[in-house]
């Protein structure tokens, strides 16, 4: 597992975690992202149970395991959050939050002690990163892709951490973390977001929301980063889809490689 | 060294067979004991066709018979009971060993990755470490890239080390419970068998006083046959539960002490 710095800037911090060469094929790659202000963390979508090691091994190099404060789940997919009950095996006073529409379900991925989730109303809410820490913003991303789903602002580092929306499969661990080719990068987001986004007009209302925000870089949980001009393209392109249109017949190439 | 703790992991899963096998031989004598109950009540109509207070004695025996169900009965609920509580304590194992495994390759995967420059890196020295008893992990703590990193790397590793014992040390209250129970399990069967003994004296008895009762002989001889068939069943079944039993506790003495069991 690798991991960079993102962000620095006095004691607030955006480490990401991911392009693990050491990864199974049969397991999606994963971005982790983490966010460390005075000492204290906020883990974004902490990943699968099959690469929870690496995570927390990874993870080990930047912060104290008892200094984990508080664990977002932008939904409710395993490879997002299976690994909660290790989490909070490390640490059982993390605070979880996740859509107030899966908490029922994520639950279910408690190994013995309850797993209690903080659940985010749709419209959204402020959290704290750590006890004393200032906020970051859970925003609304509903049907991108997933029926209850946020995305996550950091007004500090000007950081929205996406989920799967700007999410790419890109070929190898090799490949770049920071997007740097645009059109080259679309052929790896293009079966993606046809197949695993239902809704244009989810898409295109997360969209104008995020272009309200005017953030200056979007993190997306597999795939690559935006940063400077490619974060405006990206929305220019999300804007220009139209997701959700299989109705029955052969899934095109481009989807089935994908998938 | 992973391999172990996979076959260490998948043993305490193979409890949920064991625990199986036992509450299927245990429902199963429930059929047997209504089988017994209409062997009595057959007993019961075959002796009052006796004349002249002759079949008294046998009516008597056959009230004994009669009696089996209701004594195999709380028998059995005692050992759903029992298995129940098995099971959980064994789906408490599982969760544990599940936990431990994936801190332990934490652990590992931190010390491999921690200093890719140094030689102490190479965790072969390692190789014949099992990581299912404390020793084995202390023993982790002692190898040199267990301390190669900074001062915050070596503090969230103890972290970890700390977090495996306890996971170990739980794991190994719930492997004594799982055995208690096991023991339980066994004490039980004494009652079946001693059921069992019953029946048999019965059929027995019935087979003796059968042989003065002339044209009514033959019939009680069959009954006294059918009787000791029955019991051979239960026998086998309680040999069967016995086997299981015994399967699950050498399986546990070989995990508490940290061994795997490979058949």
């Amino acid at each position: 597992m690798q991991s960079k710095v993102l962000f620095q800037k006095d004691d607030h911090q955006w480490v990401v975690i991911g392009r693990d060469p050491e990864k199974d094929d049969h397991v999606i790659d994963t971005n982790e992202y983490v966010i460390i202000h005075r000492g204290q963390a906020m883990l974004l979508d902490p990943g699968g149970i099959q690469i929870f090691p690496q995570v927390l091994a990874e993870l080990a190099k930047y912060v104290r395991m008892q200094d984990i404060k508080v664990i977002f789940a932008s939904h409710q997919d395993p490879d997002i959050c299976s690994s909660l009950a290790m989490w909070l095996d490390l640490n059982p006073a993390i605070k979880t939050y996740c859509s107030w529409l899966w908490t029922g379900f994520v639950s279910h991925f408690s190994t013995g002690a309850v797993i209690t989730l903080n659940p985010i109303p749709d419209d959204g809410m402020r959290i704290k990163i750590g006890e004393e820490g200032p906020e970051v913003e859970a925003v609304p991303a509903h049907y991108c892709h997933s029926s209850g789903n946020f995305s996550l602002y950091d007004p500090i580092a000007g950081i929205l951490f996406s989920g799967d929306i700007g999410s790419a499969l890109v070929p190898n661990h090799e490949a770049s973390l920071v997007v740097t080719d645009f059109d080259q990068h679309i052929q790896y987001m293009r079966g993606f977001h046809l197949r695993w986004m239902p809704s244009t007009t989810a898409l295109r209302g997360w969209v104008q929301r995020v272009r309200a925000i005017k953030p200056r870089m979007i993190c997306p949980q597999h795939g690559s980063i935006f940063q400077g001009e490619h974060v405006g393209r990206l929305l220019d392109w999300l804007e220009s889809l139209e997701v959700g249109q299989w109705k029955g017949a052969t899934p095109k190439s481009d989807t089935r490689a994908a998938a | 060294m992973h391999d172990v703790l996979s076959l260490f992991k998948r043993n305490i899963n193979q409890l949920f067979g064991i625990t199986v096998d036992i509450l299927n031989v245990g429902r199963s004598l429930q059929q047997l004991s209504l089988s017994m109950q209409i062997l009595a009540n057959n007993g019961v109509v075959q002796a009052a066709k006796i004349q002249g207070g002759k079949g008294r004695p046998m009516l008597a025996l056959v009230e004994i018979l009669n009696n089996t169900p209701k004594e195999i009965r709380p028998e059995v609920a005692a050992l759903e009971h029992l298995c129940a509580g098995l099971a959980k304590v064994t789906a408490s194992s599982s969760n544990i060993v599940w936990r431990y495994h994936q801190l332990i390759a934490s652990l590992l995967s931190a010390m491999a990755h921690g200093d890719r420059s140094s030689a102490s890196s190479n965790l072969d020295t390692l190789s014949h470490l099992r990581f299912t008893t404390a020793a084995d992990i202390t023993h982790l703590t002692q190898h040199p890239s267990f301390a190669v990193a900074g001062a915050l790397e070596r503090e969230n590793r103890q972290f970890m080390v700390n977090l495996c014992q306890a996971n170990l040390a739980e794991l190994h209250e719930r492997l004594k419970d799982a055995l208690r129970c096991l023991g339980e399990t066994q004490q039980a069967l004494g009652g079946l068998k001693m059921i069992g003994l019953t029946a048999r004296y019965m059929a027995f008895c019935i087979a003796s006083e059968a042989a003065g009762l002339a044209e009514a002989e033959a019939n009680f001889k069959n009954l006294s046959t059918e009787i000791t068939r029955v019991v051979d069943d239960l026998d086998g079944k309680t040999l069967a539960m016995k086997k299981a039993i015994e399967h699950g506790q050498e399986l546990l003495d070989l995990l508490l002490k940290g061994y795997t069991y490979a058949k």
